[in-house]
């Protein structure tokens, strides 16, 4: 198979509605990603299958602030000055790119720095889905090391980064990006195609599954119809049509509020069938908690996607506010988050929330 | 006394307003195909019955938004961008339209420079490369062009720098430089500037025109353009940046019937033959969209006022219960059934509810009253829900109703108790224009260390007003209107988005 225009389009819808509200818009990386395949010609999606034992799978990710890259728009070719290094710090060839996180910006952009480094892209991702951490990536939790992390600019400057736990790696990595003047690409987590078919190595199946959520919103009818369609096909729940009814700010230190687990709590009152129910939204960078009555509905890591009900298009937390008409779907996460050791990483108590992780319940 | 002056695709509107603001004249006449006639008429209409003179004539346009999406009578431009090896992943016209991109002949080049979003050199700039592209253009005959650079909003320095370089290459050249166009983001701010190079042989003909109309009247006054975010700038500056006069017409229409109805907060409805158009506004001005505004295709980060349109308008058809959103339109005094035709409109029902006296009511007594209740129950329903999608909080919200299909709104709406319906509210985009005040902005990247949060407020906002007195208003009458912090995640030394936005009353000459 094989990703180019109109194909790319629905791809980058689906990555949206993977974000959770989180990931950064899709939208923004797509003509990246246009531009890319205009170039270069399509991107090939390959399965793990088809690649050698002994060839390298290499994740990629933009990182920095969304509202730098808004103006330094990067090549997407940092990524070549990227495969060089890892192929000479492993001395193997990289067979795949793999896009780190599927949800929202880094979706469509892993297709842009496949298309110029010249590799396909594994149809698999690090997430499933949009977090806000560089270790909340499947390899974690299947034990691969994570560094070296290489990162690049789009000068051809790169900095390889050596350390022996995540944490490390990820606060030097962001020291590195913020140098590069808060833009840059980074790959982590670097392994062998036989490392990343063993059990939950990667989130298989993420990139057909982010193109065929694309296609079933593009179909005709009314939104909370296509959204109905989309729950149908992937096990998940249209939890309530509702409107959001109050946004409450976030409080504590502006730093702290945003570089962290910023929570603003969102109110949903019930419209249409709903007409009487009020639900509590917990917000971070994504969506993470949907609460009635004190429960739980849904939580981190299953995904909670919101849709304008007059646009069809997926809300980012960022754009939520007062008087939307949204629809709301839970999505289940991909399960090796529902393991304990996922949970540890990517549970509600990982985002702050003092909530049960219970798995969604299909309707 | 001042003259407001809305050039709309339809109608040229006029209105003579005193120094307090009242109206006390107003005039529709049929907009014209070389425009300037029909503006000509109107100021003379309205002139005739000005005791007095006139100290300045206000002008809201829809001819450079016309010339871009029709793609006529534009200039062949060329775009040079400073950021390589940066933004190469994105070149100019991404994403334009063939028709649009052909018509200003869609010649772009990339050059190094550009800053970082704190203000230091991401690329140096580079003079050799600058003079070959110079000569390029010179050589393919072009006359205008559109220079950006990556975070030009921090720092203009290497766009002036750039400026300079090519205008002494190529002499007569007209540079339109991003930094005073338009905010962060680089592709939407250059796509704004290309707009604006293209039009500025269109600018500088219109602008004469218009003068010489104002003369022909014995008007000896200034004249002055609106401006997206329904502030004025001068003659001069409108020849510069004509691109700065899109969409001032919605941003006039929902100020002036603002201003009509006294409220500086509330929500305005106006009711056309088609669409209602919602907006939402705070301290006098229109609520800002957040998303990119498309003109003709292209994406730009303008200041557009955020407008909600729905199909419901006077002219629109009723099937069972069903209202809009086709429509009659501007046939509706043959087609409705009280002016004898056959077709069902909303208008007919407002007539049969007894809320409006037109046409002959005769021809909708057969309707039944419970249908008529019911489906103007319906538009008031979706009047209200659009409404309240516009509303930023859940407090009280006024709301003003202006224009030709206002019959359909009742005297309330549900959850709305307090709805107006202020005189004159025909020409309000007129007296819009004739209301506007003098603005200026500031949006850049701002480090704010631990502590000097509010210092760094105060020095925007100095900047702010500092601006709109260099734009024209008045010392004394400038206060910030709007102020936006967005932190920039992840960034150490509290880097932060600040815009503000100050306006103030016209200095008189």
């Amino acid at each position: 198979m094989h990703l180019s225009g109109g194909r790319l389009r629905e791809f980058a819808q689906g990555c949206d509605v993977l974000g959770g509200g989180g990931g950064g818009p899709a939208g923004d990386s797509l003509p990246l990603a246009l531009h890319a395949v205009d170039l270069n010609g399509p991107v090939e999606v390959v399965d793990l299958a088809e690649l050698p034992e002994d060839g390298l799978v290499m994740p990629c990710a933009f990182l920095g602030a969304p509202a730098i890259g808004a103006e330094r728009i990067g090549t997407c070719r940092e990524s070549v000055a990227i495969r060089r290094h890892v192929e000479h710090h492993f001395g193997k060839p990289v067979v795949a790119m793999l896009c780190t996180e599927i949800g929202g910006y880094n979706g469509p952009a892993a297709a842009a720095l496949a298309s110029h480094a010249g590799l396909p892209l594994l149809d698999g991702d690090g997430m499933g889905r949009a977090f806000p951490g560089v270790d909340q990536v499947a390899m974690q939790l299947a034990g691969v090391t994570p560094g070296p992390s290489v990162l690049a600019d789009e000068h051809d400057r790169v900095v390889t980064v050596h350390a022996e736990d995540g944490a490390w790696l990820e606060r030097l990595a962001r020291t590195v990006v913020t140098g590069f003047g808060d833009r840059g690409v980074s790959s982590e987590y670097v392994m062998t195609a036989q490392q990343a078919r063993a059990d939950g190595a990667v989130v298989l199946g993420s990139v057909r599954k982010a193109l065929r959520i694309g296609e079933l919103l593009a179909q005709p009818g009314s939104v909370v119809r296509r959204v109905r369609a989309l729950a149908g096909e992937f096990d998940g729940r249209v939890v309530a049509e509702g409107r959001i009814s109050a946004v409450l700010p976030a409080t504590g230190p502006d730093a702290e509020v945003l570089a962290t687990n910023r929570r603003t709590p969102a109110m949903l009152e019930g419209i249409g069938p709903d007409r009487g129910r009020t639900l509590r939204l917990e917000v971070g960078h994504e969506y993470l908690a949907v609460i009635e009555d004190g429960e739980p509905l849904a939580t981190m890591p299953d995904i909670i996607t919101l849709f304008d009900t007059y646009t069809g298009q997926p809300v980012s937390a960022e754009r939520l506010r007062y008087g939307l008409r949204v629809v709301v779907l839970a999505l289940p996460c991909p399960p090796l988050w529902r393991t304990e050791d996922g949970l540890a990483l990517v549970g509600p108590g990982a985002f702050g929330l003092d909530l049960p992780y219970r798995p969604l319940e299909v309707s | 006394m001042r003259i407001g002056i809305d050039v709309g695709g339809t109608n040229t509107d006029a209105v003579l307003v005193s120094d307090v603001d009242t109206v006390l004249a107003s005039v529709k006449t049929p907009t014209t195909a070389d425009v300037t006639t029909g503006v000509a008429a109107a100021i003379a209409a309205v002139a005739g019955q000005a005791r007095g003179g006139i100290s300045a004539v206000m002008i809201g346009t829809t001819h450079f938004t016309n010339a871009v999406v029709e793609a006529r009578r534009l200039t062949p431009t060329a775009a040079v961008r400073l950021g390589l090896p940066a933004t190469a992943a994105l070149p100019p016209f991404t994403d334009w339209p063939d028709r649009l991109r052909e018509a200003v002949g869609g010649r772009w080049y990339l050059a190094h420079g550009g800053n970082e979003y704190d203000g230091t050199e991401l690329s140096a700039l580079r003079p050799e490369e600058l003079k070959r592209i110079a000569a390029e253009i010179a050589a393919a005959g072009i006359t205008s062009v559109a220079l950006s650079s990556v975070f030009s909003p921090v720092t203009a320095e290497q766009e002036l720098q750039a400026a300079r370089i090519l205008t002494e290459e190529v002499p007569g050249l007209r540079v339109s430089c991003s930094h005073s166009i338009g905010r962060i983001g680089l592709l939407e701010r250059e796509n704004a500037t290309i707009l604006n190079a293209a039009l500025v042989d269109l600018a500088e003909h219109i602008v004469t025109a218009f003068g010489a109309a104002i003369a022909g009247c014995g008007i000896q006054a200034p004249l002055l353009l609106s401006q997206n975010d329904g502030t004025l700038m001068d003659v001069s500056h409108a020849r510069s940046f004509p691109v700065l006069t899109f969409a001032s017409g919605p941003t006039n229409s929902m100020r002036g019937a603002a201003y009509l109805s006294g409220l500086a907060d509330c929500a305005v409805i106006d009711v056309g033959g088609t669409t209602a158009d919602i907006g939402v506004l705070a301290a006098g001005f229109p609520r800002e969209a957040s998303t990119a505004a498309d003109i003709g295709g292209v994406r730009t980060n303008f200041r557009m006022p955020d407008v909600l349109p729905i199909g419901i308008g006077g002219g629109s058809l009723v099937r069972g219960t069903e209202v809009g959103p086709d429509s009659v339109g501007y046939q509706l005094t043959e087609r409705a059934l009280v002016f004898g035709g056959d077709t069902l409109t909303a208008t007919d029902l407002a007539v049969a509810a007894g809320r409006a006296d037109i046409g002959d009511r005769s021809l909708v007594a057969h309707l039944e009253q419970s249908f008529v209740d019911a489906t103007l129950e319906r538009i008031s329903l979706r009047l209200a829900e659009s409404v309240d999608r516009m509303r930023i909080s859940a407090d009280p919200l006024p709301v003003v109703v202006v224009g030709g299909g206002s019959v359909l709104v009742p005297d309330a709406l549900p959850g709305l108790p307090d709805l107006r319906r202020p005189a004159h509210h025909a020409v309000a985009n007129a007296l819009g224009a004739a209301i506007a005040e003098v603005g200026g902005e500031v949006d850049r990247v701002f480090q704010v260390p631990d502590g000097r949060r509010t210092a760094v407020l105060d020095e925007a906002r100095s900047e702010a007003v500092a601006r709109a007195e260099a734009a024209g208003a008045k010392p004394g009458t400038v206060r910030v209107v709007e102020v936006e912090e967005v932190p920039l995640a992840y960034l150490p030394g509290g880097a932060t988005r600040i815009k503000v936005k100050a306006v103030g009353e016209l200095r008189r000459a």
